[in-house]
């Protein structure tokens, strides 16, 4: 067995009355590749801050190259090699990418120049050399997930902590990002990884640890995990369990496909013509055409930086327009006021949650009936709290101290209080662990049950197709596809172009 | 490279300035605008580049005008001697107030509000103890002569001053081309993220509180040989603190010119205004307030960031 760099014995750490993470040992081997997994809320991120320095455990050692450095400040274990990224993002976002890697590699260099010209390979490596004079806060979220591995790797790790740098990517992106990562092992730094991307974690660690509530519940090599049984209830759920591939669930094709055709006569609910604009002088959206009828799910699929989000905000009245026509429940609302939009009823659950953190998931709630719907404010809040149960169990709670999971359901349970006639979700899955994006579907399937429309934009292709009714793929500002989702599926050309399937 | 040369173009062109300007009324506008721009270059290494806002910076100003006064008067020092003391002494207290307050993690608001104390406990010291001159102040005699810091004409205080903010923009153009800076925007930015990758954020902001503050004490003692008088309330009241931050923030934060072009537009404007609307007492204040609104309300970045937009749209045109 090779030499451990990292040991952590017995740790526990509690916030109030909850036990974060609870006597957990665990050793990383030397060279190795290893991931670390488990639900949201199960302490994966907290772990990282332990064994970093951010947080001083309660209980337990952590050790790094055979000294104890429990609660030592991060930037010397920095020094001694040890560096970690941010799940949330965190680039220095007033400098250019350059600059930002720089700051990595004035670790080992002292002089600005060499420092530079360092960052400039470490770009050249992560796939950032094209961008390395824009502004940091310019990036799309998969810029910025290479920007903070770059950073990372330019103060030259012996051990690098990665915090799920492949959330939020779409499978193209997945794809290109692996051997990335796997080059990193190659180079001699010992990786250690919480993801929620099995298909990464399968493909790249040698051995899993699965963390639930604060506690490690198992750990072995990746086929040992995939078949653990405690890790299939807590974390996995049911589609890895099953082995169903990504490609035979979507070949179950929607059973509403049907009403959709009859719906198709009457006037759409939205209709979206030549859409154009961006931010200042960068066209964003290059003339789109979409609609969506009344009761029907549309999912609008893309890689990031395709401009969706851009789309979402433009028809939200948050962006505004150059060129078209958006018209919503017959009344054309292009370049209307988002104060003019929302009490229409087109509804928005913004990518990334936007909750309210220092706001009681009650208080949460209710602001979200503030421009429509305020007269029915406590039916709505029962039936919110019917829909989501965990939620009525945290009313008191302040919303920025919950998972990440429940954010999100607060997130879609404050969209229902404005009762929308179309709701717009947007990457409703986002760093979600596999069980958790299993139930995040099954709840939009419910939803569309109930007769609501639903636009739903996603990185998660797979589920996304096989929720929807319609689907769009944006490209570059465009739309590239649109039809059925089993057509996309169907057409080999069309998946790995557009969805790298 | 270019900023460096921007420098130099600076110093010559004010060092020149003299040979073509005899109106001693331009030559006190141009002294006074450079002053203006060392406080507020001082402030912005701090609050520009490490994002550190303080509201106390007269403390530093008060020290190195108090320093100067003491020094020369009780100590018997020359005043050039008495300058470069002053900003030692000021860049040392920088060190103690950062030492007590960024060790304990005060940030944003906490932080400005502690300077803001700091500022008045001296104020209130100063009128209490005897060695200050209490609440009467300390005057220093008029000698002029080269060696004692005191010209005949405003075109002696002018190099002088010239000097002094030429040190603090070279400061300020390195802080732009370092590690030392590199780690000081990074902890501004984001904290935690700097300290994953080895930079230490309490020595980084220790090190930018301590160069602020030795900037703002040689302004203060340049102010105590210009008007040669120095009491609690000029040396350590808020309106020193003030005049650095507003004319850092219209300026533009974080930037080498910034400083420089925000002093300077609040002076004119403040001459302007108090020459256009001299015979409404207060009202010139009025328009002085309803501009400095307009500029932050128009300029989020500042004066410099219009100049950062117009090479970003050029360069992008070009590529």
């Amino acid at each position: 067995m090779a030499d451990i760099i990292l040991s952590v014995s017995g740790v526990s750490i509690s916030f109030g009355g909850l036990k974060a993470v609870n006597n957990v040992s665990l050793d990383v081997p030397q060279g190795s590749l290893t991931a670390l997994i488990g639900p949201n809320g199960a302490g994966k991120t907290t772990l990282f801050a332990l064994m970093s320095g951010f947080l001083k455990p309660h209980q337990g050692t952590v050790t790094y190259c055979g000294q104890d450095i429990t609660g030592q400040a991060p930037y010397i274990n920095a020094v001694a090699g040890m560096t970690r990224t941010f799940q949330i993002v965190q680039p220095f976002a007033a400098q250019t990418v350059l600059e930002n890697i720089a700051v990595g590699a004035h670790l080992h260099y002292p002089n600005r120049h060499v420092a530079l010209n360092f960052a400039r390979d470490i770009a050249q490596q992560v796939g950032l050399i094209s961008q390395i004079d824009k502004p940091a806060a310019d990036l799309t979220v998969a810029g910025r997930k290479r920007l903070e591995l770059a950073r990372a790797l330019a103060a030259k790790p012996k051990l690098l902590l990665l915090d799920e740098v492949l959330a939020g990517l779409n499978p193209q992106e997945i794809l290109e990002m692996i051997p990335v990562i796997r080059n990193m092992t190659q180079q001699g730094i010992t990786v250690l990884m919480i993801e929620h991307v099995m298909q990464a974690v399968m493909n790249l660690a040698e051995h899993i640890w699965v963390l639930a509530q604060g506690e490690l519940i198992a750990q072995g090599n990746p086929n040992d995990i995939t078949q653990n049984a405690q890790v299939i209830e807590a974390y996995l759920g049911k589609g890895a369990a099953t082995g169903q591939s990504t490609a035979s669930v979507v070949t179950n094709a929607p059973s509403t496909q049907v009403s959709f055709a009859s719906t198709q006569h009457t006037n759409p609910l939205l209709e979206v013509s030549g859409l154009r604009g961006g931010y200042g002088h960068t066209e964003v959206l290059r003339g789109i055409d979409l609609k969506v009828y009344q009761g029907e799910t549309v999912a609008l699929l893309g890689s990031n930086g395709a401009g969706k989000t851009t789309f979402n905000q433009m028809i939200c009245g948050l962006v505004p327009t150059q060129a078209g026509l958006v018209k919503f429940a017959n009344v054309d609302i292009t370049g209307a006021h988002y104060t003019n939009i929302v009490p229409r009823g087109l509804i928005q659950v913004p990518e990334g949650r936007k909750i309210f953190p220092n706001l009681t998931v009650l208080e949460n709630l209710e602001l979200g009936s503030f421009s429509r719907a305020r007269a029915r404010r406590s039916e709505n809040i029962e039936y919110v709290f019917n829909t989501f149960p965990r939620l009525r169990e945290r009313t008191k709670q302040l919303a920025g101290t919950m998972s990440g999971g429940e954010q999100q359901m607060l997130a879609i349970g404050r969209g229902l209080m404005a009762e929308p006639i179309l709701l717009i979700l947007d990457e409703p899955s986002l760093g979600l662990s596999p069980r958790l994006v299993e139930e995040m579907f099954e709840l939009i399937h419910k939803l569309r049950e109930t007769g609501l429309s639903i636009l739903l934009v996603e990185q998660n292709v797979a589920q996304s197709l096989n929720t929807a009714d319609r689907v769009y793929v944006m490209e570059n500002g465009a739309l590239k596809f649109s039809g059925l989702p089993s057509d996309l599926m169907n057409s080999d050309d069309l998946r790995r172009a557009y969805l790298g399937l | 490279m270019k900023s460096l040369l921007g420098i130099a173009a600076l110093a010559i062109g004010v060092g020149l300035l003299p040979l073509f300007v005899e109106s001693g009324v331009w030559i006190n506008f141009v002294m006074m605008t450079l002053y203006a721009a060392l406080l507020a270059q001082a402030w912005n290494i701090l609050g520009g580049f490490g994002g550190q806002f303080s509201f106390g910076h007269a403390l530093f100003f008060g020290f190195g005008a108090y320093t100067q006064a003491i020094a020369q008067l009780q100590w018997g020092f020359n005043p050039w001697v008495a300058l470069t003391m002053a900003g030692f002494v000021s860049g040392a207290v920088g060190l103690g107030v950062g030492a007590l307050t960024f060790r304990y993690g005060l940030k944003g608001s906490y932080f400005a509000l502690v300077t803001l104390a700091f500022a008045e406990v001296f104020r209130i010291l100063a009128v209490s103890v005897p060695f200050t001159g209490a609440g009467v102040g300390m005057m220093i005699p008029l000698k002029e002569s080269v060696s004692n810091l005191q010209f005949e004409s405003r075109v002696g205080f002018m190099y002088v001053i010239l000097g002094l903010l030429v040190a603090a923009m070279l400061v300020t153009w390195w802080l732009q081309n370092s590690k030392f800076g590199a780690y000081l925007q990074a902890v501004r930015d984001n904290e935690y993220a700097a300290q994953a990758i080895g930079v230490n954020p309490f020595r980084v902001k220790l090190g930018a509180i301590a160069l602020s503050g030795a900037f703002m004490g040689w302004a203060g003692a340049f102010y105590l040989q210009v008007f040669q008088y120095i009491d609690p309330s000029i040396a350590f009241g808020p309106h020193t603190s003030v005049e650095a931050l507003v004319a850092a923030i219209v300026g533009g934060l974080g930037t080498l010119w910034g400083p420089l072009l925000g002093a300077l537009a609040l002076h004119l404007l403040s001459d302007l205004t108090r020459n256009l609307f001299g015979s409404l007492p207060g009202i010139n204040m009025v328009i002085y307030g309803s501009m400095l609104i307009v500029i932050v309300m128009f300029l989020p970045r500042g004066i410099a960031g219009i100049g950062l937009s117009v090479t970003r749209l050029w360069r992008g045109k070009r590529g």
